[in-house]
């Protein structure tokens, strides 16, 4: 089903249905927030609408900070039910990729069932970009509910969920348009497909030897400009490491969930001090293993949606293709 | 040109066999961003440039190379940090062979970036213009314009500490170190701590990359990651940050050489070398002391002068048992 | 999930240096206590509130009425686990992991071989096999310690030397005196005892520089790498397979082990 929606009506569209639900659209380039009438839809945002789904500190629960106090089963901080205008399509598909692994996890789905994602197509692919070489196809637009592709006129929207249909049913400002219209939604994806086909590397990683690929002596080169900081896993949909902490103040005390990255030499430091990947090359090796060699060989596909984020912000200069390359002609 | 005399000495000094291995930087598919590489043979040094965006002090990764003896193209700062590493004893003199250049500043990435919507090329003349060559255009900047802050503010472009320093002309000492400095300064309390919460704590999503970059950050567990006692938070709650960043500026004092690394490492474009400054601000009014200068002169916290304006030390126990 | 409250019923210290303590635990709600059913080479998770978590071995069977886990006094949690008293209650996350495929070893030969505080969960394995003994064939037990003072479960092990119905080879590093039994290394005991690899299983537990003497041992015996079952440990956060922690390669301890083959740690990266 499509709707068309005109230029002009967007954000009175926005401030009518922030009435009713919490909304949140790109306020800037750095990420999302409440719409209060700012609106940033240039380019994708530096952090991604993974922030909703795996927050920076999510209570799994709650105790009264005293020896031997049991803990409370009252856990689940109740999340009210929200709208979330302007995701990217591969952000979209990164949160598909996190389901894989966090399908039953109460938390994430509590969050997944009640947000409504409306996602918008980019105008075309930033400097950086490379999703469809990672095989998402942004058209299709993967963990949406709906997909606005911008036109001259307007908006042209595709619904994808029944969630999304529930929401459009009545909408007023956007009318039901015909076969014209979607053709136009079909032409442009044909021909974005066609200018971006995946990239062979994706099989060649797949038919790849596990043991020669980690043993492979190009982690070195790699990975010697890398800070080992948190960036690139902190900015990417789709990694999803979490640690997790025990919080008091005064009596009263939660254990929290906070975002996590493998590079930190702490991530696998065991409490007798050994720490089976000590050295910053063997982080590096790992995060990468795990994205382009374990998942995809568990999930068929890549924990990469090629956003380009990593690249983007990389403070050291590092650029993923230049390690994919390494990986896949071996 | 820079970058030939660059290529040439890495190229004779691994020919020598004077070094294993010289440690600068090359280009990247990005135009404004420069990656640290580590060349081995003659053959690879034609990767080498001069960085006009070599944001990340060069003595960081130089310190996962311990036991070579290595090569590392060094500006001011990267030697000066150098200097720190062997007063610390982290660096030992002998595995190094210092190639200095007088430094003509780098430039600013994220200034850079906001000038057009699409760049694909940055030309540096070194002096005083920059072209940043876009799809359609070539717009001419002034260097100046697009210098890194802490270039702007540099009072080292000469390498203090060298094996062989280049024959280059770098920017003069700057006249006004702490301008910006005294920028925050000038604020009320209130504003001063606005100011810190707007730019500082909301923006900072604690990924580390300013500890990571910090050549003299090298302890092997950081005060953040201590569990035995946990003395910060690890969530982004905005009193934890403010504990990080302040503890972190506070270990660096005396310590911090200016090179940016921190500031240019943040993918939030947060301040962050203003709490170093400040603190290089006191060090050098309270003791007359800059850090990174000489490897012979004593550290200024692991030392203490009778001229030192605090007395605390030599009078307490003499005020303690009423003898003053 | 939410930790179980579990009383601590019973402390024991196992060792003379006091940082080995047994706690015997009872998980509070009666159903849940009653449902719990664990298989032996299984973990749970003990939890601290204010501290955080550990993740333990369970060195009790299961057809033991309290859950006994081992802990070594090393870190945050188990540090604060150390100085609480009988009767406090603490959280318990369990039971996680995949534990010894006992069925598989019916009729087979079993050779325990444990180092050091490594012994926990194979106690459990080895109080199973035996309230299960017509099951299985010979089962020998190779432990050893660094001194006598060190060894765990000493009531237990008297009372199993006894037994004709295991071999039972416990040994210490070095000469102590008091000390009448075998002295040397597990790996060099291991050879001399040279349990046949024939139609039989061997589950090695211990410290990284004794599974790496005793498995070439192992292979000159005859066993086969599939035959062979070791057990990981990593550092652990939710020990539920997310956090993923605890990789080694494509590999979670948490829930694709902690047991595994020989045959199948030779297809992981050497990051244990």
């Amino acid at each position: 089903m499509f709707y068309f929606l005109p230029r002009e009506a967007l954000k009175n569209w926005l401030s009518e249905i922030s009435k009713v639900h919490e909304v949140f659209v790109p306020v800037s380039p750095s990420g999302f927030g409440p719409y209060e009438g700012k609106l940033y839809l240039e380019k994708k945002t530096k952090l991604s609408a993974k922030e909703f789904f795996l927050p920076w500190r999510e209570v799994i629960l709650k105790f009264e900070a005293r020896p031997g106090a049991l803990p409370s089963p009252v856990f689940f901080e109740p999340v009210k039910e929200r709208i979330i205008f302007g995701v990217r399509p591969c952000d979209a598909k990164g949160l598909t990729l996190i389901e894989k692994v966090f399908g039953e996890d109460p938390f994430f789905q509590k969050r997944r069932e009640k947000t409504i994602l409306l996602g918008l197509l980019c105008k075309e692919p930033g400097r950086e970009c490379f999703g469809w070489a990672m095989g998402v196809n942004p058209f299709a637009g993967e963990g949406l509910d709906a997909l606005f592709l911008e036109q001259a006129e307007g908006y042209l929207v595709k619904l994808l969920s029944p969630k999304g249909e529930k929401l459009f049913k009545d909408q007023e400002a956007f009318e039901k348009v015909g076969e014209e219209a979607q053709n136009s939604f079909k032409k442009a994806e044909k021909e974005f497909l066609e200018k971006h086909p995946k990239a062979p590397a994706l099989e060649k990683l797949k038919e790849a030897d596990l043991l020669k690929l980690y043993e492979a002596d190009f982690w070195e080169g790699l990975a010697l400009p890398c800070l080992n900081c948190g960036i690139c896993t902190f900015l990417c949909p789709t990694c999803y490491c979490f640690d997790v902490q025990d919080e008091v103040v005064g009596l009263e005390g939660e254990r929290v969930r906070l975002p996590e990255a493998c590079m930190f030499e702490l991530y696998s430091r065991h409490a007798s001090g050994h720490n089976p990947r000590r050295s910053p090359v063997a982080r590096f090796r790992n995060r990468f293993m795990h994205k382009f060699k374990y998942f995809l060989d568990e999930y068929g596909e890549p924990l990469c949606v090629g956003c380009g984020r990593c690249n983007e912000e990389c403070p050291a200069g590092i650029n993923l293709w230049e390690v994919i390359r390494a990986m896949s002609t071996l | 040109m820079l970058t030939e005399k660059i290529r040439e000495i890495a190229k004779k000094l691994l020919e020598e066999g004077k070094i294993e291995a010289f440690l600068c930087y090359e280009g990247t598919s990005h135009p404004f961003r420069n990656r640290a590489v580590l060349v081995k043979s003659p053959e690879e040094v034609k990767k080498l440039l001069w960085p006009s965006f070599g944001v990340i002090n060069l003595a960081t990764p130089l310190q996962k190379l311990k036991g070579q003896k290595a090569g590392i193209l060094a500006t001011g700062c990267v030697s000066r940090a150098i200097v720190v590493l062997i007063q610390e004893g982290q660096l030992k003199r002998e595995d190094l062979f210092v190639v200095g250049v007088p430094c003509p500043g780098m430039l600013d990435p994220s200034k850079v970036r906001d000038k057009a919507p699409e760049i694909i090329d940055v030309i540096d003349d070194l002096k005083d213009e920059v072209l940043i060559v876009t799809p359609e255009d070539k717009i001419k900047f002034s260097r100046e314009e697009l210098l890194r802050n802490n270039c702007q503010e540099c009072r080292h472009p000469v390498p203090p500490l060298y094996d062989l320093l280049l024959d280059f002309s770098g920017r003069e000492k700057s006249p006004d170190p702490y301008r910006r400095v005294q920028e925050i300064e000038d604020l009320t309390l209130e504003e001063r701590w606005q100011w810190f919460e707007r730019e500082v704590l909301r923006r900072c999503f604690r990924c580390y990359a300013c500890r990571q970059a910090c050549p003299l950050c090298y302890c092997p567990t950081c005060f953040v990651d201590d569990s035995r006692p946990q003395w910060v938070g690890k969530t982004r709650d905005l009193i934890d940050t403010a504990l990080y960043h302040l503890v972190r500026a506070y270990h660096l004092a005396g310590r911090c050489v200016d090179c940016g690394s921190c500031e240019a490492a943040c993918p939030m474009d947060i301040p962050l070398r203003l709490l170093t400054k400040k603190l290089e601000k006191e060090a050098l009014l309270a003791f007359s002391f800059e850090a990174g200068l000489d490897p012979e002169a004593p550290l200024l916290f692991t030392s203490f002068d009778e001229n030192d304006p605090e007395d605390f030390m030599l009078t307490s126990e003499l005020k303690a048992s009423g003898k003053i | 999930m939410i930790p179980y409250p579990a009383r601590i019923e019973r402390t024991v210290v196992e060792t003379e240096d006091g940082l080995l303590k047994s706690f015997y635990l009872r998980l509070l709600d009666e159903e849940a206590s009653r449902e719990f059913s664990h298989r032996p080479g299984q973990f749970a998770m003990l939890s601290v509130l204010g501290k955080g978590e550990c993740p333990i071995g369970i060195a009790s069977a299961p057809s033991e009425k309290l859950l006994m886990f081992t802990v070594f006094r090393t870190g945050l949690v188990t540090d604060a686990l150390h100085r609480l008293p009988e009767g406090t209650i603490i959280g318990l996350r369990g039971p996680l992991g995949n534990g010894y495929p006992l069925e598989k070893f019916k009729g087979k030969n079993v050779v325990l071989i444990a180092g050091g505080f490594a012994v926990t969960t194979l106690r459990a394995t080895l109080v199973y096999l035996l309230e299960h003994r017509a099951d299985y064939g010979e089962i020998t037990m190779i432990y050893g310690a660094r001194n006598p003072g060190l060894l765990l479960y000493k009531p237990e092990l008297e009372a199993w030397k006894k037994r004709d119905d295991l071999k039972l080879y416990l040994t210490i590093d070095r000469e102590a005196p008091g000390w009448d039994g075998l002295v040397g290394f597990v790996p060099q005991i291991t050879e001399q005892v040279a349990p046949s690899g024939e139609n039989a299983v061997a589950l090695v537990c211990g410290p990284p520089i004794m599974i790496k003497f005793t498995l070439p041992v192992l292979e000159k015996c005859g066993f086969k790498p599939e035959d062979i079952y070791l057990s990981l440990e990593n550092r652990m956060r939710c020990g539920l397979g997310l956090c993923h922690h605890c990789n080694v390669g494509p590999f979670l301890v948490c829930k694709d082990g902690p047991v595994i083959t020989l045959a199948e740690l030779k297809k992981l990266p050497p990051e244990y």
